[in-house]
């Protein structure tokens, strides 16, 4: 069974960049382009990885992520979260640390633009331990 | 009567004179007509003076003038002296309600200030994002046609491909030091203090630039005590620092060199010193490459030419101070530079071992590449 990857961005090139990287390593791939969208796929789809932009429209990726905190969402626990940011790192990841009051480790992180091979390599390894456990 | 001309109003004082002069007319009136008997001053003046008209006439004039001359003189002299007192009282109040105002005023300024710092802060937050946002769409495009995965690709449309993207890479990196630029111009380090421990920014950045030191083979010897206080400051700014002085090391040392990094206290400073065997700085270069865009004499070194700049900013906007020095004194062979950094007042905040700072903990490690 292809592992399953919802990609949350506001960017339609950047949705369709990223599908084509990941649907050629065989990944089934949903897209949603605002925050609201996305949870509403998370929650129908249950994908094996989330892929979130963090500024987005209508609810950006640090209103997900706190949303995701509470406890309405427990199921999705332990769902990856890859996070995309287009802002130089270190002012999305004071903001999100304050936001979610989370460290946010390097693997969960990759910046826009995406290079495939980190890509598919991030990708790979946030799987491979949703895996193990 | 001049006591009275002090104390009291002007027209007191007159109405006290007449009253005193029409009193002493009455006694003397009524001493002349033998109303009350007049006691004489036994050898002071001849006894029937008080009968003589003239006589008496004559005094009450005298005294008379004097009484009103002296409540006169009194009473303007005074008033003079009230009105000069009223005056600088009017003057100081008038001062302090000017000085009240501009102290309103500077207040209000000042609100007004943060405010615009925090709408600039935010309209760069916006412009960061609306300029990059186009760019990384064209970039992850780019990168996919490169890497085949829109179908096969002849050389030539490859090798374009591949020189867009590098151009692509060389704006986003410009518009990225222009952001940063603007931000610690608006003040944006303040927000970003905080306990930061030296070591691990040092651990760090030599993690950033290790691969690019490896391709050249070029040896990282770091000198770090190994217990230091906590300082206050910004450790993302502080690694962006040290990688741009490692990485401009690395790019100007050829092949097989050495590069030292020394972490040290100067007095209640802290002193970072990255010493490198390269090229080196000629004297007409040194006092302006700390500058906007200034580029090395060498283009080939791609680079946006702020780097350097945006560390002096950074150093400066710490209270500290960059500086650097070509030939590097401490290398043998007066080859390469030397750039130092201070990083003034430490606030160290106590590290729990006791004294905190112990040269005895020091360590040397050299990373050599395999």
């Amino acid at each position: 069974m292809p592992e399953k990857i919802l990609i949350v961005d506001d960017d339609p090139d950047m949705r369709e960049a990223l599908t084509i990287i990941l649907e050629s390593k065989g990944y089934q791939i949903i897209t949603a382009q605002d925050g609201l969208e996305g949870l509403t796929n998370l929650k129908a789809e249950n994908p094996d990885l989330m892929m979130l932009d963090l500024l987005m429209p209508k609810m950006d990726g640090f209103a997900v992520l706190k949303e995701l905190q509470d406890g309405r969402w427990s199921r999705f626990r332990e769902t990856p979260i890859l996070i995309l940011s287009s802002v130089r790192e270190e002012a999305s990841r004071r903001r999100y640390e304050l936001e979610t009051a989370l460290k946010l480790k390097v693997d969960d992180y990759v910046e826009k633009p995406v290079t495939p091979g980190v890509l598919l390599e991030r990708v790979g390894k946030l799987l491979g331990k949703k895996k193990v456990v | 009567m001049i006591i009275a001309g002090i104390l009291l109003h002007y027209r007191v004082a007159y109405t006290l004179a007449t009253f005193a002069f029409v009193l002493a007319a009455l006694l003397a009136g009524l001493e002349y007509s033998g109303a009350i008997p007049h006691i004489n001053l036994e050898g002071f003046t001849p006894p029937d003076l008080y009968l003589q008209e003239t006589y008496i006439l004559g005094i009450l004039v005298a005294l008379g003038a004097t009484l009103f001359a002296s409540a006169y003189m009194v009473a303007n002299i005074s008033g003079e002296l009230k009105k000069r007192q009223r005056e600088i009282v009017m003057l100081k109040d008038s001062g302090l309600r000017e000085k009240t105002k501009d102290l309103k005023d500077a207040t209000r300024e000042l609100y007004k200030l943060e405010e615009g710092r925090g709408h600039l802060l935010r309209f760069l937050g916006v412009v960061a994002h609306d300029l990059k946002a186009p760019l990384s769409a064209v970039q992850s495009y780019l990168q996919l046609m490169v890497g085949g995965f829109a179908g096969e690709m002849a050389e030539k449309q490859k090798h374009m491909l591949e020189r867009s993207s590098q151009r692509i890479t060389q704006l986003l990196d410009l518009i990225n030091d222009l952001l940063d630029i603007s931000r610690i111009e608006a003040g944006q380090i303040v927000n970003e203090l905080g306990e930061v421990d030296l070591p691990q920014v040092v651990e760090d950045s030599l993690e950033d630039v290790q691969n690019q030191a490896n391709i050249k083979d070029i040896k990282l010897e770091v000198q770090v005590p190994r217990s230091m206080p906590h300082i206050q400051a910004s450790a993302a700014r502080l690694r962006q620092v040290l990688t741009n002085l490692l990485t401009n090391a690395i790019k100007y040392t050829p092949e097989k060199g050495t590069i030292k990094l020394k972490v040290a206290r100067s007095g209640t400073n802290i002193k970072i010193e990255v010493g490198d065997t390269g090229d080196g700085i000629t004297p007409e270069e040194l006092p302006k490459i700390f500058e906007d865009f200034h580029r090395g004499i060498d283009s080939s070194k791609a680079g946006t030419g702020l780097g350097l700049s945006i560390a002096r900013r950074i150093i400066e906007a710490h209270g500290g101070r960059i500086w650097a020095e070509s030939p590097n004194p401490d290398d043998k062979e007066g080859r390469g530079s030397k750039f130092t950094f201070i990083l003034p007042k430490v606030t160290a905040i106590a590290d729990g071992k006791g004294d905190g700072w112990s040269g005895r903990h020091e360590k040397v490690e050299s990373r050599v590449l395999d």
